[in-house]
């Protein structure tokens, strides 16, 4: 069969097509909404522009395919190959890409709003500008979580996505909007955040070591129990903030807003918290072992049986704060 | 022979018209002697190759144009490929230098309504387009509000509109809704862009004037629009008085002779015998409700070689463009090609002055680019979305460029929003520009819904 009687099928109501086989099919904006393409051989096919809503692709072949511009709202790509596709500003809206293969694609301004890309593998591809808006990356069951490592997601929306135990180690989210997205457990080391919207996120036990998170927005994000061993998160925003039992150590910083927030039982030995805000932030319990305190703000805070008599607090405002030994401390 | 680079230079041009589908079927058609069944097999032919066989079995511009009108007659809906029949002559002339019937000699006259020694230049290059570009020369600003007011005040300032609009979009338009959301300053300044010189506006006035059923009232509007204009183009026609003239045979307007036989004639007689269906080719006044059927394409008018010359002359004036001014390949591309650029060495912005929306854009953070950006993809198709705001802050994309994929590819949607913004002052401008842009673009349904898309989710952040 070939671009042609496919179209010609489709067009006297014949939607089966299911393990066809058409190599370079030349479907640029064709019309074949609805049909069952589920396991075929579609390698290196022109679909720009292609309306293709509800199309069955399960287990099809579309590596190297061409998908700009093309509709794919509510498809089906379950375990679909679409490694190095190109998928320049499509539409998947509502697509069920659980396990689909997505090595190296090109997802550039895609809109994936609500796509289910659950054990999908997006290593390498690109995502920069993309729509990932109340997206599902979680891990599920035993099996391995979405990998999105090596993959660029600058600027990416993914706001609300559920990104539990995703890899995401080293990947580009700078400037990305992750606010109230769930990125528990998740992979993050060496992921670069700058800039980037945590707002109430959820990164309980992630692990953020080495990411850097600069200028980021964490405004009442949940980082509890996380890793954060030598990340760079200077002048971030971590408001009301939970880093109860987080792991700070070597951690940079400078200049963060940390009013309110929770770091009861933190480690935060050899970090530097320079010039830090943390006025009625609860650190008891902390360890805060050679840490640099200096210059930073700790009215009212609260320090009980924390860690303090190696930490560097020069300069330090400490006025109201109630002190490791249950006293307030006075000027 | 036709030498390979100048075919090259011919299959470029016609891939970026917008009706290059139809050009590459009637090329298909002249070719063979048969219109494609099933137009996939037209990829198998590719545009430059079926040029090529152009020319070497049509030894002579007559001949190839007589090929043509035969391909037309046997064309399943022949009016729809007009266009595409005038375009492809006019672009495929070049390749016919050494023959005078590709001059504007007798039989050229016939062919009135389009005009093969007017230059393949429906997209300049961004380059080109920058040196007429009113918006980037170093005289004081171009007084497009003066002639704007001047001609809304006229008693045929209705009928003013709908010829500028057609000039400028290529359709004609009765729905005064339409026609309301297009500014004459706006309209005014396409138009001038469209035309490098005063020959040139005339040509594309005459084009549409031609093809209308009240020809006399517009002939009038036409002239009127003329010497409003004169006053923009004195400066650049002063600069370049030590070139040399552009050949006036190529550079005036062919006479109107209209013949009843010539399926290019846009006159008013219709075409019979030869087996073609009569064509209405014509546009309809608003009293006359018929609707128009003609489709006219937008160029950028000038003869080949005056437009050569002048984009010399204007590309190498030092008083046009400063010496220590970067070459235009070395601009960033919000300077190439946009009527509503203002270089930012003359904006309010540079003087520290943003204005509001300016101002908004730069303050404009993720989460509200984030909101925008959903706003845009939900109601359109975001890869569309994409080329339209290229398309109207640099110059219509090209499918078939891979310079313009690659160029798309390093700016996202967002970028081309938040620069959108900055650039467009006034919504009402903004809006103009997409849903003029949107007419340029295949398909332009899908365009003018992006238009709306954008428009709608921009109005917030104007005043």
């Amino acid at each position: 069969m070939d671009s042609k009687q496919l179209l010609q099928q489709y067009a006297t109501g014949k939607t089966n097509f299911q393990s066809i086989r058409i190599r370079s099919a030349d479907l640029l904006e064709a019309d074949l909404i609805g049909v069952n393409l589920a396991k075929a051989e579609l390698s290196s096919g022109n679909f720009m522009m292609a309306y293709l809503t509800r199309v069955d692709f399960s287990e099809a072949n579309l590596s190297n395919s061409r998908f700009s511009g093309a509709n794919l709202n509510q498809s089906k790509l379950v375990s679909a190959r679409l490694n190095n596709a190109d998928l320049h500003g499509s539409s998947l809206q509502g697509a069920d890409l659980r396990s689909a293969q997505l090595t190296l694609a090109n997802l550039l301004d895609a809109n994936l709003m609500d796509c289910d890309l659950r054990n999908a593998n997006l290593s390498g591809a690109n995502l920069s500008g993309a729509c990932l808006r109340g997206a599902n990356l979680r891990e599920e069951g035993s099996n391995r979580s979405s990998n999105l490592r090596g993959a660029n997601l600058h600027q990416t929306d993914l706001r609300g996505a559920n990104l539990s135990g995703a890899d995401l180690a080293r990947v580009d989210l700078s400037q990305a909007d992750l606010a109230d997205a769930t990125l528990r457990g998740a992979d993050l080391r060496g992921a670069n955040l700058r800039g980037s919207n945590l707002t109430g996120a959820i990164l309980s036990e992630a692990d953020l070591s080495e990411a850097i998170l600069d200028n980021a927005s964490l405004v009442n994000a949940r980082l509890d129990r996380a890793k954060l061993i030598g990340a760079q998160a200077n002048n971030s925003d971590f408001t009301s903030v939970t880093l109860a039992d987080a792991n700070l150590k070597h951690g940079s910083f400078i200049g963060a807003v940390m009013v309110d927030a929770k770091l009861a039982r933190c480690d935060a030995s050899r970090a530097d918290l320079t010039g830090v805000n943390l006025q009625r932030g609860i650190l008891s319990e902390g360890y805060f072992a050679r840490t640099n305190l200096s210059q930073t703000n700790l009215t009212e805070a609260i320090l009980i049986r924390a860690e303090i008599s190696s930490a560097n607090l020069n300069g330090a405002d400490l006025a109201g704060a109630t002190m490791p030994d249950g006293s307030t401390y006075r000027r | 022979m036709v030498p390979s680079w100048l075919l090259d230079e011919v299959a470029q041009q016609l891939e970026s018209q917008a009706e290059r589908r139809q050009i590459h079927q009637l090329a298909f058609a002249a070719n063979q002697n048969r219109w494609p069944e099933d137009l996939n097999l037209l990829d198998l032919y590719r545009l430059r190759d079926l040029v090529q066989d152009l020319t070497r079995s049509y030894s002579s511009f007559e001949e190839l144009k007589q090929a043509l009108r035969r391909a037309l007659s046997q064309a399943p809906e022949s009016k729809a490929f007009i266009p595409a029949g005038r375009t492809l002559l006019k672009i495929t002339r070049q390749a016919y230098q050494g023959d005078s019937s590709a001059a504007a000699l007798p039989s050229e006259a016939s062919l009135d309504g389009f005009n093969p020694s007017e230059p393949a230049a429906q997209r300049l290059s961004p380059f080109e387009t920058r040196s007429i570009d009113a918006d980037s020369n170093p005289f004081p600003p171009l007084p497009y509000d003066e002639i704007s007011a001047t001609l809304e005040q006229s008693p045929s300032a209705t009928r003013i509109k709908k010829l500028l609009y057609a000039v400028c979009s290529g359709e004609w338009s009765n729905d005064p809704v339409m026609l309301g959301r297009f500014r004459f300053t706006n309209l005014l300044k396409q138009l001038h862009k469209m035309s490098a010189n005063e020959e040139a506006l005339h040509s594309a006035l005459r084009n549409v004037v031609v093809t209308l059923n009240r020809q006399m009232e517009y002939e009038l509007v036409a002239q009127l629009i003329q010497r409003e204009c004169h006053q923009l183009y004195t400066p650049l026609e002063q600069l370049s008085t030590s070139q040399p003239a552009p050949d006036p045979e190529l550079q005036s307007p062919t006479q109107a002779v209209y013949s009843t036989e010539d399926p290019f004639s846009t006159g008013p007689e219709r075409i019979s015998g030869s087996g073609v269906d009569p064509i209405p080719l014509g546009f309809y006044d608003d009293d006359d409700t018929p609707e128009p059927t003609g489709v006219l394409i937008p160029m950028g008018i000038d003869g080949d070689q005056g437009n050569r010359l002048q984009r010399e002359n204007l590309t190498t004036s030092p008083s046009q463009q400063p010496l220590d001014a970067p070459p235009a390949s070395e601009r960033a591309p919000e300077q190439w090609d946009n009527p509503d650029y203002t270089d930012s060495s003359q904006t309010d912005s540079a003087q520290g002055n943003p204005n509001p929306v300016e101002q908004q854009a730069q303050s404009l953070d993720w989460q509200g680019l984030a909101e925008l950006r959903v706003e845009l993809m939900r109601y359109a198709n975001p890869l569309r979305v994409k080329i339209l705001l290229f398309s109207t802050l640099y110059y219509p994309f090209d499918l078939n460029s891979s310079g313009d994929w690659s160029k798309l590819q390093t700016e996202t949607l967002g970028d081309l929003t938040l620069r959108l913004m900055e650039q467009f002052t006034s919504h009402d401008s903004l809006d103009e520009q997409l849903q003029l842009m949107a007419c340029q673009l295949m398909p332009s349904d899908e365009y003018g819904n992006a238009a709306g898309a954008i428009a709608r989710a921009l109005r917030p952040f104007y005043p």
